[in-house]
């Protein structure tokens, strides 16, 4: 399944994996996106492409839109890079500064709920399972006990991918990259109290759909 | 941004498998990157951060909405200066009248312009009043006028035409400084009265015309002579 799953993406590579990955430093990469350098671009591009990739996959339905997400995140990454920096002068010197990663992932995170604003394609219906139905429990369904034996990434991956992008978008930002409701709704424009429900609603869809995915 | 907390083991097991990047996927070609980075125009790099540009926005907005507002009062304004010129020349009459009154208050009048056809207007208007009063003035010196006339022949040749003389100074332009002044009389009642003091002149004054309607009435009644004499002459 994970070959399966990484030859999907094998389509979009050349194999060109950076040569100078390892020759330059995060400061000399910073200073040389700061001066729109080729050289320093594409270093930074082959040396976070695989984190990108990792994240645009879990926001994005299909590999198609992974690699959407996942361009226009570098292109806002390699046109912005001032912002990083002004970032880190605005900031207190008690706090530590913000690390390129971390501010890559950020901006890569700005590009899915951007990608998903723009993506008219996927209509933002609600899941079709009510909250009356989770207390209720099929004969089909699995344990968590099952799930967790049973399952792999990509099992979860697929099933997230199933989830409408307004949950999907509300799960990843919640539970794996531990934005607070707050944040959340302040991100996406909806108030605290949708983005709760939406959680829980996902959490209880996503189950069902790992639950679907899994070979009985 | 804090990691989530309370969570079932599933959820757990669900999440550290989405954090997990162990897979390595090879990257794509840098060449489409590339491209979108030579296709977009380079963001604002310059210093001029969005804030300052919404801002200098905003304020040119606010430049050209107050710009076309004070253009539209300015029209407005000209309108109405426009509508007020036209209606000048019947203010200037009510001014005119206002002024009028103000010289009998005896009030320097001012004017903030002379225009020779309101000084004409006015002029009519005061001819037109003096006209008024004289036709009054008239009324009230005929009706005196029996009274007038006994006197005048109880003095009989010493002032035989003065009342004559009264009217005709009176259709004279110049104004009567006794006549406008003189209060509302209540002369008829006098005449009445007076009228069977002079029972004479009154009868004297209507003889004359029951005389000539009797003339009349004796004219058209009585046949002429002549057709008597007409058979003579056919003898």
């Amino acid at each position: 399944m994970e070959s399966i799953f990484l030859s999907h993406f094998s389509k979009y590579s050349k194999g060109k994996i950076g040569k100078f990955a390892q020759e330059m430093t995060e400061e000399e990469l910073i200073r040389g996106c700061l001066k729109h350098e080729p050289a320093a671009q594409r270093e930074l591009y082959l040396q976070y492409f695989s984190k990108v990739m990792h994240v645009c996959i879990r926001y994005s339905k299909s590999p198609q839109g992974a690699k959407a997400i996942l361009l226009n995140a570098f292109k806002n990454i390699l046109n912005g890079f001032r912002n990083h920096v002004e970032l880190n002068a605005k900031r207190k010197k008690d706090l530590p500064p913000i690390t390129l990663e971390e501010w890559i992932n950020k901006e890569t995170i700005a590009s899915a709920v951007q990608h998903m604003h723009a993506d008219k394609k996927e209509h933002f219906v609600s899941s079709t399972v009510s909250m009356r139905d989770s207390g209720k429990k099929s004969d089909q369904e699995l344990s968590d006990e099952q799930i967790i034996n049973s399952s792999d990434k990509l099992m979860i991956i697929k099933a997230l991918q199933q989830l409408t992008p307004s949950y999907r978008v509300i799960y990843n930002l919640h539970e794996v990259d531990g934005y607070s409701h707050p944040e959340i709704s302040l991100l996406l424009d909806i108030s605290e109290y949708t983005s709760q429900d939406s959680l829980s609603k996902a959490k209880f869809n996503l189950r069902k759909n790992i639950c679907g995915i899994i070979p009985q | 941004m804090k990691p989530a907390s309370n969570s079932s083991p599933l959820d757990s097991f669900i999440r550290n498998s989405l954090k997990s990047a162990d897979t390595n996927i090879p990257p794509f070609d840098w060449s489409e990157v590339e491209v979108l980075l030579k296709h977009e125009p380079r963001s604002m790099s310059v210093g001029a951060s969005k804030k300052t540009i919404l801002i200098a926005v905003a304020v040119a907005g606010v430049l050209l909405l107050t710009f076309g507002v004070f253009k539209i009062a300015e029209y407005y304004s000209n309108e109405a200066a426009e509508t007020e010129t036209s209606t000048d020349s019947t203010q200037n009459s009510f001014d005119l009248i206002d002024t009028a009154n103000a010289a009998h208050a005896t009030l320097p009048p001012h004017f903030p312009k002379i225009d020779s056809a309101a000084i004409s207007l006015e002029k009519f208007k005061s001819d037109s009043i003096r006209a008024v009063i004289i036709a009054d003035s008239i009324r009230k010196i005929n009706i005196k006028e029996p009274v007038v006339k006994t006197i005048q022949k109880q003095d009989r040749k010493k002032r035989p035409d003065t009342t004559q003389k009264a009217v005709a100074d009176t259709t004279s332009p110049k104004p009567n400084p006794i006549i406008p002044d003189t209060p509302p009389e209540p002369p008829v009642k006098e005449i009445i009265i007076e009228t069977p003091l002079v029972p004479d002149t009154t009868t004297k004054n209507s003889a004359p015309n029951n005389s000539s309607k009797k003339r009349r009435k004796s004219k058209n009644s009585v046949p002429p002579p002549p057709a008597e004499t007409k058979p003579d002459s056919l003898k």
